[in-house]
């Protein structure tokens, strides 16, 4: 299969999220097993509601790429310096976390709503997805990415 | 536009069993209605001494992780009731719907012994 992607980029709302997960559905069910598009499409919702959510400026976009069996959802957005912080923060609590699963269920323990945290620990648990984040200034750079398992 | 069902909710009950059922999608912007939805169920099932509270949950094509939170709050407060008043909980699940083996298996990771899930023959 060759390599593809999609990218949207725009001033959204919340309730644009489940459309673009659907849309995201339809263009990648041809390529992508049921299971793994499950997965997909979750983690674009989840990695898009929140860059729609902490968005500084009501922008953002999202990228999706599929390629030698490998797909990355990349979301992109800027974001308050506040949010940046709690960003890394959760960043550093994901990579020491004994396992993914571990910070997901202390994240559901939590009274406390983490900016996107559970979100994100959906799609580290949940979604079996790898998470990479990249600051740049006021701008956030979330990257999920994992090997389907039959693309 | 958006013309996909958002989230519908009927509940029922039979003997010391009270059932939720949820169909269309439970979407962020549906978090206030199933916020409600859920507090009700409890008052419902602790006022009718219930034992066990079905979540039919197999038309449900969706949650948005906000969704699952308001989930887990109510699985908190079942947790907290004392033993006498603390139900049961049993999620009926569709195996079509690949997100509900993954979600549901982090609240009955979250719950222990409370929760079951039931899986209808695929």
């Amino acid at each position: 299969m060759s390599a593809r992607h999609i990218e949207l980029e725009g001033r959204l709302s919340i309730a644009d999220v489940p459309d673009v997960r659907r849309f995201v559905e339809n263009v990648h069910h041809r390529f992508v097993g049921s299971d793994d598009l499950s997965r997909v499409a979750m983690t674009a919702h989840e990695l898009l509601e929140n860059a729609v959510k902490f968005s500084a400026d009501g922008a953002a976009r999202l990228r999706i790429e599929l390629a030698d069996g490998e797909i990355r959802i990349i979301t992109r957005n800027r974001a308050h310096p506040g949010d940046v912080e709690v960003l890394s923060a959760f960043a550093r609590r994901l990579e020491a976390a004994p396992s993914a699963m571990n910070l997901y269920l202390d994240l559901m323990r939590s009274p406390t709503p983490t900016v996107g945290g559970l979100g994100l620990g959906r799609i580290a648990a949940e979604g079996e997805m790898a998470l990479d984040l990249a600051l740049d200034g006021d701008w956030v750079q979330v990257t999920a990415h994992t090997v389907l398992s039959a693309a | 536009m958006h013309t996909h069902q958002l989230l519908a909710t009927t509940t029922s009950q039979e003997g010391h069993v009270v059932t939720l059922r949820c169909a269309g999608s439970a979407e962020t912007e549906a978090l206030p209605q199933l916020r409600g939805v859920l507090d009700a169920l409890h008052e419902r099932a602790v006022a009718g001494a219930a034992s066990e509270v079905v979540a039919d949950v197999r038309d449900l094509e969706f949650a948005s992780s906000s969704c699952l939170k308001a989930f887990v709050g109510w699985l908190q407060r079942v947790i907290e009731l004392d033993e006498p008043a603390r139900y049961q909980v049993r999620f009926r699940s569709n195996p079509r719907h690949s997100w509900q083996r993954r979600s549901l298996g982090a609240l009955a990771a979250f719950a222990g012994d409370l929760v079951r899930i039931e899986t209808e023959a695929a």
